[in-house]
């Protein structure tokens, strides 16, 4: 099977998923599940990685950071819901998530 | 790197979220033709003695509340005989009169997952102290998006102790260093999900942690702590002001956990807190 084309994938994403309030980085929850929503404001394609604009907050103090994941593999996109089950490395706000060794946890989960 | 591909499964189960009313931005029910709108958060002249709710948008003006029994979960009495049952919240959806209802999905976990195990749609039928612990900002092995001044996730009763109340509530240490508290007044008429909490798994993730402190448990147990959902997303503080009053934030000193090792990537550049402007100050 071929690599998945990046651009092909964040047109995808784009698409099927608006928001999400779960976001899990290798089968951990980086934010408590749905306390806060995050809107997915923008989406591209950029080198090897797939990068993703969250913003959240309330309107009078939006707050937006990019979530970026290098070399996606085996992805699943579907309504409301993003599966990435491979990655080099995944970096959210400033932090750097590099793969568990041994981890049967996909990558990056968003729904 | 492993062979990849893309599946796109369209329409599958799993939020939901296009086809999720509740998600309308400030979306408010439009009053049936022919009849006055009753005034919000206010009685109203129906069966119920409510008339518009303004956390879910339920109309409450001919709704039947019925007594409502916490069953296990830990809620004073003062608190419980305050609350009506509008309706439980089952997998098959909420009440039709409720028009901005978060989807069931987002508040009720599976095993491991947080949050709440069951919920029950519940209307308050007086004013009600409401609490909240959060983050001023982020802190060492945080998320660059701890726990803000107006989540989701409340409390009917005041926290005490920041151990108990993690372990009551199953609170990951990554999500919320409970360096704030937050005290508001819920309009009696408001409907709120409310339901014991769920068991968390996994609570071992904090980014830019060189080592996360020894003594962050990794998983929580369910307890019959009951937890109280509000929607407050992409809220405008004068349409939270119309079922939170009189809110009031203080610091919540005191660590919880040994000091986590410095890290050299710290995320102490991340802006904190959410900067909302205090809702129900105009009442």
């Amino acid at each position: 099977m071929k690599k998945p084309a990046l651009k092909e994938l964040a047109n995808a994403v784009r698409s099927d998923l608006k928001e999400c309030g779960t976001i899990q980085i290798w089968g951990g929850d980086v934010v408590r599940p749905n306390d806060e929503i995050f809107d997915i404001v923008h989406v591209a394609a950029t080198g090897p990685a797939l990068e993703l604009k969250l913003s959240w907050g309330p309107p009078e103090s939006k707050r937006e950071e990019i979530l970026r994941i290098d070399d996606p593999g085996e992805v699943e996109v579907s309504k409301g819901s993003l599966i990435i089950k491979y990655a080099s490395h995944i970096r959210w706000a400033g932090g750097d998530f590099p793969p568990h060794a041994g981890s049967s946890d996909p990558a990056l989960l968003l729904r | 790197m492993p062979t990849s591909t893309i599946r796109a499964v369209a329409f599958l189960a799993v939020a939901g979220l296009a086809a999720a009313p509740g998600f309308a931005r400030d979306q408010q029910p439009k009053p049936k033709s022919g009849k006055p709108s009753a005034p919000p958060g206010g009685a109203g002249t129906g069966g119920s003695g409510f008339g518009q709710d303004q956390n879910y948008g339920c109309d409450l003006s001919h709704a039947t509340l019925t007594a409502w029994k916490p069953g296990g979960s830990v809620v004073p009495a003062s608190v419980a005989s305050k609350l009506k049952l509008l309706a439980t919240y089952s997998a098959s959806g909420g009440p039709s009169v409720c028009k901005n209802l978060t989807p069931r999905n987002y508040i009720v976990s599976p095993d491991g997952g947080g949050n709440i195990k069951t919920a029950d749609l519940v209307v308050a039928t007086q004013d009600l102290p409401i609490y909240r612990a959060y983050s001023k900002k982020p802190f060492t092995c945080s998320g660059a998006a701890p726990a803000a001044q107006y989540g989701a996730w409340w409390s009917f009763q005041s926290p005490k102790s920041k151990h108990d109340y993690r372990v009551r509530n199953a609170v990951c240490p990554s999500w919320n260093d409970f360096s704030m508290k937050e005290t508001c007044t819920l309009k009696k008429g408001t409907v709120v999900a409310v339901g014991p909490t769920q068991s968390k798994t996994r609570c071992d993730l904090g980014p830019n942690c060189a080592a996360k402190p020894a003594d962050w448990p990794v998983d929580y147990k369910a307890s019959n702590e009951l937890q109280v959902h509000l929607n407050l997303r992409s809220r405008l503080a004068a349409d939270i002001g119309k079922f939170l009053t009189n809110c009031k934030t203080s610091a919540w000193p005191g660590a919880e956990f040994k000091p986590a090792p410095t890290s050299s990537t710290g995320n102490a550049h991340a802006p904190g807190g959410s900067g909302r402007p205090r809702p129900g100050t105009t009442h």
